[in-house]
């Protein structure tokens, strides 16, 4: 046990120097190249925000990053509201077509 | 006496000394329509092609912000005033309800709603209003699927939809073949690598490195494909501006010769009324300000505000197609 934890806290500043996640695929490219994101999906690499830990002096530095740029597997979601107002506008253009027809009287 | 009457007048009487001054050079280009309108393509070609050759960033900086508007004012008198298309009692009105949701974030395929009426308004067979609806469906279901993929398809290709809309605007001549085949020499020269060298030394005042266009108007693609495509919008999207700006209003006008600048102001005061084309002035004018202040942020402005245009050429077009109609000149 004791061994486990002496592991950890020699382990624990290692993990801090290694890179975040996003800028594992654009090491070595540059701007504008395609890359791969963590969970897999296509992206580019752009220039990218990063924050250092408290215990590494803080403060924030730029580096090459991948971001996503497939098109992202929720937004069915976000478009679900649009959907229906789509419906609802189709059904009032139906209405205005059948409400503009000529009536044919009948002489 | 019309809004900037002095204005005109001066610029008028400088336009007649010019005039007067290269008479033997002009004369042909002042009595012949065509002739004119297509030493004006070839200007607007070349002027275009060069400016993205040595300054590409700054032509997609400035561009929005200094031609944005007008061009949007020239989409509004061309497409919708002059044809009548908002004179169709409540179906034409209609057309508009999806632009409006674009401007306020809609997905795509809401701003693709507004082909259904116009495809409806127009006087055609019922085959080719199926064949429009089919049309919307097709793109409706891209837009819904792919929407990434439709978005980066329909910004770059929505600029050759203008030069599409100025070919169907008269009867053409063998010569204008001239025109398109200008432009796809000029894409050619461009997607070979003739103007690469304008990436890297270009715009470092602009507020929008060339990476960032990339990001936004090229994601994905491989960095030398991506910087083409790119330089193949900056001057695509100029062409854009010369086709809503000079051909087609050269073309539109009843009018064969030039009319003077003050009568134009009054055709387009006929055309859109005051209220709104003073509206359009005070939109040119915040934008040239806040370009002058953050030109990134004011040229992201306008494309939020510009992004309904693209829908409304489309619907005006699918609108003109089915009811095969060349755009009414005035």
């Amino acid at each position: 046990m004791k061994r486990a934890a002496l592991l950890v806290l020699l382990a624990f500043p290692a993990l801090a120097d290694i890179p975040p996640q996003e800028t594992w695929d654009c090491r070595g490219k540059e701007a504008g190249a395609t890359c791969k994101t963590a969970d897999g999906n296509a992206g580019t690499c752009v220039q990218m925000e990063f924050t250092r830990p408290k215990f590494k002096g803080g403060g924030t530095y730029t580096a090459l990053g991948c971001r996503q740029t497939a098109p992202a597997p929720a937004p069915k979601k976000a478009a679900l509201p649009w959907l229906g107002t789509g419906l609802a506008f189709l059904a009032l253009v139906g209405a205005a077509r059948f409400s503009r027809r000529p009536s044919i009287g009948v002489v | 006496m019309s809004v900037g009457a002095p204005a005109w007048t001066l610029l008028d009487g400088a336009r007649s000394r010019v005039y007067r001054a290269f008479a033997p050079v002009l004369r042909p280009f002042i009595a012949n329509r065509a002739l004119r309108v297509q030493a004006l393509a070839v200007f607007s070609i070349v002027t275009a092609l060069a400016l993205t050759s040595l300054a590409p960033l700054w032509l997609l900086a400035l561009g929005p912000i200094v031609l944005g508007v007008p061009h949007l004012v020239a989409d509004a008198r061309y497409l919708v005033a002059q044809p009548g298309l908002h004179r169709h009692g409540a179906l034409s009105w209609l057309l508009f309800l999806p632009l409006i949701g674009i401007a306020l974030g809609a997905p795509p395929f809401v701003g693709l709603l507004s082909m259904v009426p116009a495809v409806l308004l127009a006087n055609a067979r019922f085959s080719l209003k199926l064949a429009g609806l089919s049309a919307w469906l097709a793109l409706t279901f891209a837009a819904f699927h792919f929407e990434n993929h439709f978005l980066l398809a329909f910004l770059h290709l929505h600029n050759l939809v203008a030069l599409a809309f100025w070919w169907a605007w008269r009867p053409r001549e063998a010569r204008s073949l001239l025109i398109p085949l200008l432009v796809v020499a000029a894409l050619f020269f461009i997607f070979l690598g003739g103007a690469d060298s304008a990436v890297a030394h270009s715009g470092p005042r602009t507020g929008s490195p060339f990476g960032e266009f990339v990001e936004t108007n090229a994601p994905g693609f491989e960095p030398m494909l991506a910087a083409r495509l790119i330089l193949s919008f900056a001057f695509l999207q100029s062409l854009h501006y010369a086709v809503w700006l000079r051909l087609v209003p050269d073309d539109a006008r009843a009018r064969p010769a030039p009319r003077p600048f003050a009568a134009s102001w009054n055709a387009l005061e006929r055309d859109l009324g005051l209220p709104l084309l003073l509206v359009c002035v005070v939109a040119c004018v915040v934008f040239a300000a806040w370009g002058v202040v953050n030109l990134a942020e004011a040229r992201d402005g306008y494309l939020r505000l510009a992004s309904f245009h693209g829908y409304l050429e489309l619907a005006a077009g699918a609108y003109f197609l089915v009811q095969q109609k060349r755009p009414a000149p005035c």
